[in-house]
């Protein structure tokens, strides 16, 4: 998820999100949405390599 | 410190031996909150009248009120307390009304005679492992972790003989490690958390923290039990807890140590500690074998994509009504949890039904009547730090604490956390036992057998708040 991504789904949801103030938590859904996708397609790729850090 | 007994046992003795009145041990607490508060800064609220006047109902009495009679506790403030305000660390809660009732667990304290000196810090929405203002008392430059860190700065610095404390992932554990003390997560539902502020509705427990594994013991008796108000307490069985002497053995007893993520970068001096606690209860006849539980790989991201959301669903009005009023770093985190796909929480609850699924197999394939782990990776953090280093990619300190102390919040198992030894720093280092569910009687039988094999100085004065060399504990 990119900080602009961020900004369009927070306005979806009525949630004010200040420009400043994307980045970092794009960051953390990006990295749990990866991971996520990792053990989806763990059948594909046994060893997923996201390793997930909850602050950038 | 005070001069007066520091275990909740000890205390209560004196009290029925009529060695001391329960406004004497109160009017002790409050004049240790005048000695350290302006060095610790626990408390958001001291509540003197109103302690002294429950101290004097409890003198006027003719016989004991329950277990904790007398004895002066603090409340973390996000528990509801009667005539209080619940502000949860927030500036988001600022004009927070006083409580109309207390919450479950403070009204069964009170019921146990427990008197409650005041409210604790917490780390913003009991969401971090700070805790400012809080300091620590070993170390007024450290952070007494978090989130329940004021209740932990309260209890290790003499205030008060227990505290409450809440447990997302590892929010009472971790400031029990931090601060010297025994932090006892319960079983998800054993006890209440009606009147107690949510952070993650499946992940939210609460507990005692405590100088010994025996007060904390004395106070889980009082906390647990069914309450309608919570229906995950509800059809849980008795506690069964039995507070007999350690007998100095635990013959027959298989511990079992998972690697992994518990031992993946270890502060030496964490290392030392777990190792200790190991040979310890080898010595005490216990047998301790290795285990690797895969599963738990995936205990950061799991606690996070579920904790996020909930969070937020829970603060969802006061992140749209007013966002500037929540710090930067839990508005980030709930932010977070706005926008994080349903489907990433979802299958978030599958892994976690794997991780829960995958302790249990290791707990009755292997046999193990508990688990032992390092509390968290490292001794206390500087109030400004953000990083360890100690592993190979370096990591928060948040990520680095909830690593260790959140496997057993997805599992919902108990975990008491109890200190083992002074670092040559001076810091309290920690390990944590955790058990089956609802074995909460065995769990804390062989926390109390280890407990006195180890040199742990429950009862020294902790070295930031040391005025004096008399205060010194043997060998530092």
């Amino acid at each position: 998820m990119t900080a602009e991504e961020a900004a369009v789904i927070a306005e979806s949801l009525g949630l004010s999100l200040p420009p400043e103030r994307r980045g970092p938590a794009a960051e953390i859904v990006t990295g749990l949405t990866e991971w996520s996708r990792a053990l989806a397609a763990e059948a594909e790729a046994p060893e997923p390599a996201v390793r997930f850090r909850s602050t950038p | 410190m005070s001069g007066l007994p520091v275990t909740i046992r000890e205390t209560t003795a004196a009290l029925a031996d009529g060695e001391l009145s329960a406004a004497e041990v109160v009017d002790a607490a409050l004049q240790r909150v005048d000695e350290t508060e302006p060095l610790i800064a626990a408390y958001t609220d001291v509540d003197a009248d109103g302690a002294l006047a429950a101290a004097a109902d409890l003198d006027a009495e003719t016989g004991s009120r329950g277990p904790l009679h007398g004895v002066p506790v603090a409340v973390k403030d996000i528990f509801d307390v009667a005539g209080m305000p619940t502000r949860c660390g927030s500036e988001a809660y600022r004009d927070a009304t006083p409580a109309a009732t207390d919450s479950t667990v403070v009204g069964r304290l009170r019921a146990a005679g427990a008197v409650v000196i005041g409210k604790t810090h917490t780390h913003e929405l009991a969401c971090g492992v700070y805790t400012p203002p809080t300091r620590n008392p070993w170390d007024l430059s450290r952070s007494a972790g978090g989130s329940s860190g004021g209740s932990g700065a309260a209890v290790a610095a003499g205030t008060v003989l227990g505290a409450t404390g809440s447990d997302t992932g590892g929010s009472i554990r971790i400031p029990a490690a931090l601060c010297g003390l025994v932090g006892l997560k319960p079983t998800f539902g054993r006890v209440s958390r009606a009147g107690v502020a949510v952070l993650s509705w499946s992940m939210d427990h609460a507990g005692p923290l405590a100088r010994t594994v025996e007060d904390a013991a004395l106070l889980l008796g009082a906390m647990a039990g069914p309450d309608p108000l919570d229906p995950s307490t509800l059809g849980q069985p008795p506690l069964g807890l039995s507070l007999k002497a350690p007998r100095g053995t635990l013959g027959g007893v298989r511990v079992g140590v998972p690697r992994e993520p518990f031992l993946e970068g270890l502060q030496p001096e964490t290392a030392a500690a777990l190792d200790v606690a190991r040979d310890a209860l080898g010595e005490l006849g216990a047998e301790v074998v290795d285990v690797s539980i895969p599963a738990l790989e995936q205990t950061l991201p799991t606690s996070f994509a579920i904790i996020l959301p909930e969070a937020a669903s829970y603060h969802e009005a006061r992140l749209r009504a007013a966002p500037e009023l929540i710090g930067d770093q839990v508005r980030t985190l709930l932010e977070a949890g706005m926008l994080l796909p349903a489907a990433v929480y979802l299958r978030a609850q599958r892994v976690r039904a794997e991780i829960t699924a995958a302790v249990a197999e290791a707990l009755d394939g292997e046999r193990f009547d508990a688990l032992l782990a390092p509390t968290v990776p490292a001794t206390a953090q500087l109030v400004e730090q953000e990083r360890f280093e100690f592993s190979p990619e370096g990591e928060t300190v948040g990520d680095a604490f909830v690593r260790t102390t959140a496997p057993f919040n997805l599992t919902g198992l108990p975990s008491i956390a109890m200190p083992v030894s002074l670092t040559a720093a001076g810091l309290p280092t920690s390990v944590q036992l955790a058990a089956r569910p609802f074995a909460e009687a065995q769990l804390i039988a062989i926390a109390r057998e280890l407990e006195a094999v180890l040199s742990w100085p429950a009862k020294v004065e902790p070295a930031g708040l040391r005025r004096s060399p008399a205060d010194t504990p043997a060998g530092n």
